[in-house]
């Protein structure tokens, strides 16, 4: 099967995005018969070089745009793809892969799923895996046609750091020219925390709705730091704006696998708990003994977790 | 300007207890005993929407907003409760297909909506469903009409009749653009945005004004391009083990001596 | 001489301990109040006299100790178990009371399943008393939407009633014996005996006092069979209320027990039955105990719906699944919090009980008047949730949005003017202007009204039992201006 990788890199997380590929390639699509490439998108000339260190595939295509745009980008694709497409084109996760696999999917006329966390090859058909029913059922479906388009599930494939390659093929592209985003009359971009410091975190405290209060939830953010913990929030916290959106965890915000992971007041709704899984130890804490994180948790403590909270704090930093 | 806001009903399913989380023989959950509620990201297109509508009034721009949906006559109730807030036509194609994992029928039919009512100028929509994930169908509509699509805006604010401001979240920032519609916008997580309650009152102003109903029999579905082929339930469990004790500090000293001495990581600040 | 605050809690020290007496800022504002008012406690306003301390006790030796002290010292005493009050029975209208909770004395003391009673301390949670009880097959048949929180001696203190009444009964019902202490600091404790006529019956002395005469330290209720197997779930949609309320009288007049029977108006219902209910009344009902039993509760509640051409059935199914999601938890608790302040759209609720021959007009009366006199309402309906020989309950459930209105005088504006007009009609047609919320502190003003002539042994007993007056001041008799 030939299969290809688009990577954005306009954004800033492109390392990231390069790793999850690469682990999402050696985990899924390592057999011989799959051959690979790698598109780049990217704007600053001065990039150019880095993203040649980045290459999960043997080889990489890299066209340069003005910005990322999501109608111009596809737009480039058509231009760059016109003669012969591949059977599946990976997308990686996150809001750019998901939109620009739909829209180049129907355009393509090929079948499409985004946040996929498992694929398997099945002669001329594609089973890929992703979650459904508010991350509490995992679905298994079949794809038909080809070119086969999925954007990847956040931690779907163990990110795998990039191999120095020393032979690679490259083709370059120069697509910085007309614009097709006439509708857009002014842009203004506004840079924001990104979430890697919660993906990398290895000591992590997060609050749920059970901290009722804006003040609350900035008191506990005090005691993640003093013990030099990384502090997030479910998404009832972030959506009531008691804290920057960047601090949520879950499947639409941050997804971490730290070592020790606390949760004070969070009931643990499944999407919520996707973002914690892989935590090696989760620690629940919770006035409701039948909140569903309980059942999920490694050790759970049922109490008021400001009391618990101040305490730990005592014993940690004594 | 003219808004179309298209929302579905889905039923509560973070009320579902552990036994209720059964897959039968065609792959279908049963739902039918709870009340059907809008989803997050609808409940944040048609607040903003509303916003869009207070601003327009304040700015003195001719706007209207209207709103669809694709269901059974269990929508009516959130259907009416949307008649009594403002939005000037209400409209429910009647429908008992199972479109779980279907955005390219249910992007094709709104698309044929589109295309016979028009005109409109800002399509809005939620950005996936809880039940389906499918996270699609904003996007094919976008496709299916020609339009552009602006996925995972947070903010939306009117400038005329023609042109919003639109702030959308990226993957490693936030874009601020003023845009010209026509437009597809899909709703990420926007902060802020419960929908407003009507009063009664509002209610029994709006009570004469029907909710249009139409028929999905009248309407072609596209195909999907990809089948579902088995659901299995995601069960997490853990140890669970509870820690006792007569006050939350022995439990915190507990907690600390029997679990986390020695592997609370000092990380670099 | 008053003592002053920190006197006060030195004072709780030396008799609980240190680390049982309570004097954060926060937590003391937030035992001012209960979910009377939630709406500006949500807001961060607390209008009421801080406590001097919050003691958490541990035995029945300690609560006699602070009763004592605080008898001696003229100071009012809260007691407080599962925090689960909406009627204000749990605020503090004295400067610098103590708020004494008992929700550490949590203890399943015994389970005696030949005697069919279980005892329990005050601070015992219903559910996890009455999760032990089924696991063995045996239920308290105790179940008030509160039942995630509430513990037994708020329970016992409010008069309480649970989903199941209309077959078990409320808790008047089913307390056997009791232990309590009196401002005196004696420890009483009336024994566990199946019935006696050795004077009146003393139980009803403690039993709703709300703590305004004792402080409940133990509870021994009956246990039941539990035979869910043969649970059957009848649900109905019907026209209008005046049909339910004869469905309901004939089911109670002619013997009939079902353990749940409820009739929802079309507002009420389309907030929880808009699935399968759209603008019609609900009926619902489950017939529960040994097989026999419910299998004839079930097929006579059937047959005598069958005579109303207007009723319909809905699958059963629906109302099983919708009966067990109905309690709150904390969760819903949390994400109501968010919601209020968000959307500033509150919900209240005012329950009455009357004869049959008046409920009908009382629902049709309170409905008109509010309506009409009262703003900004986003719903409001009612339904009837505990049946009978002779009568009946109405619970009323408003909801409202607070429109240019500060915290502090949404009460005002909204839910005591609503109030108002339920408990004033409720009254002038000859029904109780409380079916089992208690009386707290806002329906006070009402109490003479409510109880006429009998007001005198009522006030007899608060002067016998708390002299000094130092039990929950303001609750049930209001404080003398």
């Amino acid at each position: 099967m030939i299969f290809k990788g688009i990577l954005n890199g306009c954004a800033s997380n492109i390392v990231a995005q390069a790793e999850e590929l690469n682990g999402f390639i050696r985990e899924h699509l390592s057999c011989g018969d799959n051959v690979g490439s790698t598109i780049f998108f990217y704007s600053k000339k001065e990039e150019k070089n880095a993203l040649l260190g980045l290459v999960p595939t043997e080889s990489a295509e890299l066209i340069r745009v003005a910005r990322y745009q999501p109608e111009n980008i596809l737009k480039a694709l058509e231009t760059v793809e016109n003669a012969e497409k591949a059977d599946l084109y990976l997308f990686p996760s996150g809001f750019a892969g998901s939109e620009i696999a739909v829209r180049w999917a129907y355009r393509m006329k090929g079948s499409c799923l985004v946040q996929v966390k498992q694929i398997e090859c099945s002669g001329a058909q594609l089973i890929a895996k992703k979650t459904v029913y508010a991350n509490h059922v995992l679905g298994t479906f079949k794809l038909t046609q080809k070119p086969f388009c999925i954007s990847l599930a956040k931690g779907s494939a163990d990110s795998q750091a990039i191999a120095v390659r020393d032979k690679l093929i490259v083709t370059e592209h120069d697509l910085t020219g007309p614009q097709k985003d006439q509708f857009i009359k002014h842009s203004k971009w506004i840079p924001t925390e990104t979430t890697k410091d919660l993906a990398a975190a290895t000591f992590l405290i997060i609050g749920g709705r059970g901290m009722h209060t804006k003040e609350n939830t900035q008191n506990l953010k005090k005691i993640a730091d003093a013990l030099g913990a990384d502090f997030g929030v479910s998404r009832p916290v972030a959506m009531s704006a008691w804290t920057p959106m960047h601090r949520m965890i879950g499947v639409s915000g941050a997804m971490t696998n730290p070592e020790v992971c606390i949760v004070a007041g969070v009931s643990g709704a499944a999407a919520f708990y996707a973002g914690i899984e892989k935590s090696k130890t989760i620690v629940a804490i919770n006035t409701d003994i039948r909140a569903p994180i309980i059942k999920a948790a490694d050790v759970a403590v049922i109490d008021d977790y400001k009391a618990v909270m101040a305490e730990l704090a005592k014993i940690i930093l004594d | 300007m003219n808004i179309l806001v298209c929302f579905t009903t889905t039923p509560e399913v973070e009320m579902l207890t552990d036994e209720d989380w059964v897959i039968d023989k065609n792959l279908q959950i049963d739902t039918s005993f709870l009340k059907p509620t809008l989803d997050s990201y609808d409940e944040s297109a048609l607040e903003i929407a509303l916003k869009l509508f207070d601003a327009s009034e304040n700015i003195k721009v001719p706007l209207e907003l209207n709103a669809l949906t694709i269901a059974g006559s269990g929508a009516n109730t959130i259907l009416k409760t949307l008649k009594a807030l403002r939005f000037k036509r209400v409209v429910r194609i009647d429908s008992h297909e199972d479109l779980r994992f279907r955005p390219m029928a249910v992007a094709s039919v709104l698309t044929q909506y589109v295309l016979k009512h028009a005109p409109l100028d800002v399509l809005l929509l939620g950005r996936q469903t809880s039940i389906g994930e499918n996270t699609r169908t904003h996007l094919l509509v976008a496709e299916m009409l020609g339009w552009p699509c602006i996925t995972q805006a947070i903010r939306i604010e009117l400038v005329d009749r023609n042109h919003l401001v639109v702030t959308h979240q990226m993957d490693d920032g936030r874009l601020r653009q003023r845009i010209q519609t026509p437009c597809v916008l899909s709703i990420g997580d926007a902060p802020n945005t419960y929908m407003r309650v009507p009063t009664l009152k509002d209610r029994l102003r709006s009570g004469k004004r029907p909710i249009e109903i139409l028929s999905i029999k009248d309407f072609q579905l596209s195909d999907e391009t990809e089948e579902l082929i088995d659901l299995e339930v995601i069960h997490h469990r853990r140890a669970g083990i509870l820690i006792e004790g007569k006050s939350p500090e022995e439990k915190a000293r507990k907690l600390y001596e029997g679990h986390l001495k020695g592997s609370v990581p000092v990380q670099e600040r | 001489m008053s003592l002053k605050r920190e006197q006060i809690a030195e004072a709780l020290k030396k008799i609980v301990g240190e680390d049982h007496v309570v004097t954060d800022e926060q937590v003391l504002k937030e035992s001012s109040v209960d979910r009377f008012r939630r709406f500006e406690a949500y807001h961060g306003v607390y209008r009421l006299p801080l406590p001097a301390a919050v003691v958490n006790v541990n035995s029945t030796k300690d609560v006699a100790a602070v009763i004592k002290f605080a008898n001696e010292n003229k100071i009012n005493v809260v007691p407080r178990t599962g925090a689960s009050a909406t009627e204000g029975g749990l605020e503090t209208a004295l400067e610098n009371s103590i708020v004494v909770d008992g929700s550490g004395m949590n203890k399943i003391i015994s389970i005696d399943t030949y005697n069919m009673q279980a005892t329990v301390q005050c601070g015992a949670s219903l559910q996890e008393l009455d999760d032990r009880l089924r696991e063995q097959g045996y239920t308290t048949g105790h179940s008030p939407q509160s039942k995630p929180l509430a513990q037994l001696g708020g329970l016992v203190a409010t008069r309480s009633i649970g989903q199941f009444s209309t077959l078990y009964g409320g808790i008047e019902d089913m307390v056997v014996g009791l232990e309590a202490v009196f401002p005196d600091g004696g420890v009483t404790r009336i024994k566990n005996i199946p019935r006696r006529a050795a004077g009146p019956d003393i139980r009803q002395v403690i039993i709703g006092n709300e703590g305004a005469l004792c402080y409940i330290t133990e509870v021994t209720v009956k246990i039941f069979k539990y035979f869910p197997e043969s649970n059957k779930f009848l649900g109905y949609t019907l026209n209008t209320m005046k049909t339910g309320f004869e469905i309901l009288r004939e089911v109670m007049v002619n013997g009939y027990r079902p353990s749940v029977a409820r009739l929802y108006d079309a507002e009420d219902g389309s907030y929880h039955f808009s699935h399968f209910a759209e603008g019609k009344c609900v009926m619902i009902f489950v017939a529960e105990g040994v097989k026999p039993i419910a299998d004839a509760t079930a097929a006579a509640i059937e047959e005598i719906v069958a005579a109303y051409d207007e009723c319909e059935q809905v699958d059963p199914k629906l109302i099983e699944r919708w009966f067990a999601h109905l309690n709150w938890d904390p969760a819903n608790l949390a994400e109501e919090k968010t919601e209020i302040i968000e959307t500033k759209n509150v919900c209240n609720t005012t329950e009455i009980s009357g004869n049959w021959s008046i409920i009908n007009d009382i629902y049709e009366v309170c409905m008109q008047r509010v309506k009409n006199e009262v703003p900004d309402l986003t719903l409001l309906g009612a339904h009837s949730s505990h049946s009978y020989l002779n009568g009946t309950n109405l619970y009323f459930v408003y909801f409202y949005n607070v429109v240019d209105c500060r915290p502090e005088e949404e009460l005002t504006k909204y839910h005591l003017a609503i109030k108002k007009i339920i408990v004033e009609e409720t009254i002038k047609a000859g029904g109780s202007m409380c079916h089992h919320h208690g009386v707290g502190k806002h329906r006070t003003q009402w109490i003479e009204a409510e109880y006429g002539s009998s007001y005198y042994i009522l006030k007899k007993l608060k002067s016998a039992f708390d002299p000094n007056g130092i039990m929950n001041m303001g609750t049930i008799i209001p404080l003398e201006k």
